[in-house]
């Protein structure tokens, strides 16, 4: 109603909602089509009875969850993943920080350089990212080749297939993500606030930790909450970087579906993720409120 | 040298090595993509560009190319079409229930590959639609979407309404405004929304792997077969004529942006 106001007899917004809900209309079909109603089917699989034939049966049953949550194994992996991706999530939260706010510091045409460089790793394959560390971490890969050549090994590390080389290309894969994060949240800062600080007899680091850290702090939790739930539901860099004892629960899922075929526990142990996205969103909410999760990036 | 300038000095040197933590393994790759040896071992032991050559002699691999870039081209003009409408709708309209849609449609980025794999799958299965390339076209449009919406939403809301307005007070009707107003002014965020689509479609492999139809792989799915089942070395040619190719693109999208940016006061930047 504010331009109906500011230019009285010009006919602006009657036709305002009805367009608007036609805009709209292709994009609501598509996300509750192919996202909603898949969580949807996902929690109707999961109460459904699959036959020994492998076949599935529309007859209401909780024997998926009775086993999702009654044989440890299914705990133990869910640990071990929540454990993983808490680690990546601390690693990239203490490695991103530093260049986060370096970021912030330079003048704008370098900053802007940084930005662009910040999002390149995001229109490179994500296969192609993690598989790159084979070259590198490889028996006789390029740390190795050097190691060896110089003489400050006298054998081949195990880099490769092991829960390093997992952490390593989760990290890799992740941190932009966390690092671009924080830099929304660093320039939610005026840096008149800072300046005052400073003026007000405050150290570089006290005015950082009373002023700056609380109120960037939005972006590290959203960068916090993203990290954590993909490293969660990532299963091809375990896959491509992982070995033997490396399997994590995404990986458990796939070869529930794939290998297993047995759609309603796979469908059960899916939504134990969504679970965890829905725990950490509200958490979010909570703590630094929703509408903060999808600032723009400022260059 | 003062504490400032030696923290600023010493941040300045982290941040070059996390950056080439993040970039540089990339080039190990393209340096074993020229290697002679297939083992794809250091020391290098000589050039050559024959894996190169022998990438379309695989007809994996070219059906594979065709797959992914007729996928990723349908996913991009529809993911880009659908969101800026709806970007659209949520930048110019004030209706009741927007922060909620705005919500609806930005969340599912954040919902993990695996599910939206599985979840879609089952979803055809129980409506009796079987694996095909429509599903993936589907599964790809609902990934990118969120991007669209956010990248467009986000330079919609940047440009005044009022010029939209003015050329509307002048006659002009919505449609007009919007194309002769509007969509120059926008064209930098819907071309990078194009852009970006097509890669992150181009490049999708954890919900795809659950949506291949049978006898069908896209690029990314084959480089995974390539990595479990055999030492194939045309593996590093292949992945770096994909990583020089997103960082064209890339580039070509930035100085693109940049051609095409004018301010709101219509000036060139």
């Amino acid at each position: 109603m504010r331009m109906a106001a500011a230019a009285p007899g010009f006919r602006t917004l009657g036709d305002g909602a009805a367009v608007a809900w036609s805009l709209l209309l292709p994009a609501l079909c598509c996300v509750a089509a192919f996202v909603i109603v898949p969580v949807i089917s996902l929690g109707l699989y999961s109460f459904w009875e699959r036959l020994p034939t492998g076949a599935v049966q529309q007859v209401f049953t909780t024997a998926n969850w009775r086993e999702l949550l009654g044989d440890s194994y299914y705990a133990g992996m869910l640990f071990k993943t929540l454990k993983l991706a808490a680690a990546v999530t601390l690693l990239c939260a203490l490695v991103g920080y530093g260049p986060a706010y370096y970021i912030t510091l330079l003048p704008p045409r370098r900053r802007a350089i940084l930005v662009t460089l910040l999002f390149l790793p995001s229109w490179i394959s994500y296969v192609v990212r993690s598989m790159s560390w084979l070259p590198i971490l490889g028996k006789e890969g390029l740390l190795n080749t050097i190691l060896g050549g110089s003489g400050l090994t006298s054998g081949p590390l195990p880099l490769l297939y092991n829960e390093f080389s997992v952490v390593l290309g989760m990290v890799q894969f992740l941190l932009p993500l966390m690092i671009v994060n924080i830099y929304i949240g660093l320039q939610a800062v005026d840096r008149k606030l800072v300046d005052a600080a400073r003026t007000l007899g405050a150290t570089d680091a006290q005015a950082f930790f009373a002023v700056t850290f609380p109120i960037a702090w939005p972006g590290l939790a959203a960068g916090c909450l993203l990290t954590f739930i993909l490293a969660m539901g990532a299963y091809i860099t375990p896959q491509i970087l992982g070995g033997p004892g490396t399997s994590y629960y995404a990986n458990l899922v796939f070869e529930t579906f794939v290998a297993q075929q047995d759609w309603p526990l796979g469908a059960a142990l899916s939504l134990v993720i969504i679970f965890f996205l829905v725990a950490g969103l509200v958490l979010y909410g909570r703590l630094a409120g929703i509408s903060t999760m999808f600032r723009e990036v400022r260059r | 040298m003062s504490r400032r300038r030696l923290f600023h000095w010493s941040l300045g040197a982290i941040t070059l090595l996390v950056f080439l933590f993040m970039l540089a393994p990339a080039l190990v790759v393209v340096a074993q993509a020229f290697n002679e040896s297939p083992s794809g071992n250091f020391p290098i032991t000589g050039l050559t560009l024959r894996w190169f050559a022998a990438l379309p002699e695989d007809p994996a691999i070219v059906g594979a190319m065709h797959t992914s870039l007729a996928l990723a081209a349908w996913t991009s003009v529809l993911a880009t079409l659908i969101g800026t409408a709806a970007a659209y709708a949520l930048a110019r309209f004030r209706f009741r229930g927007r922060g909620q849609v705005q919500l609806f449609l930005t969340v599912p980025i954040l919902v993990p590959h695996i599910v939206l794999g599985v979840g879609l799958l089952l979803a055809f299965r129980m409506v009796g639609l079987s694996k095909s390339f429509v599903l993936l076209v589907a599964g790809h449009v609902a990934i990118t979407l969120p991007f669209v919406v956010l990248t467009t939403g986000h330079r919609l809301q940047a440009i005044p309404r009022q010029i939209e307005d003015a050329a509307r007070t002048l006659g002009a009707n919505r449609l007009q405004a919007f194309i002769a107003i509007t969509l120059p002014l926008a064209l930098p965020a819907i071309l990078t929304s194009l852009l970006f689509s097509f890669m992150t479609s181009f490049d999708e492999v954890t919900a795809t792997l659950f949506w291949l139809p049978p006898n069908t792989e896209t690029i990314p799915s084959h480089i995974m077969a390539m990595l479990q089942f055999s030492t194939d070395p045309k593996i590093h040619s292949l992945s770096s004529l994909l990583i020089l190719g997103s960082v064209g693109v890339a580039v070509m999208t930035v100085l693109a942006v940049r051609a095409l940016s004018t301010d709101t006061q219509g000036s060139r930047k």
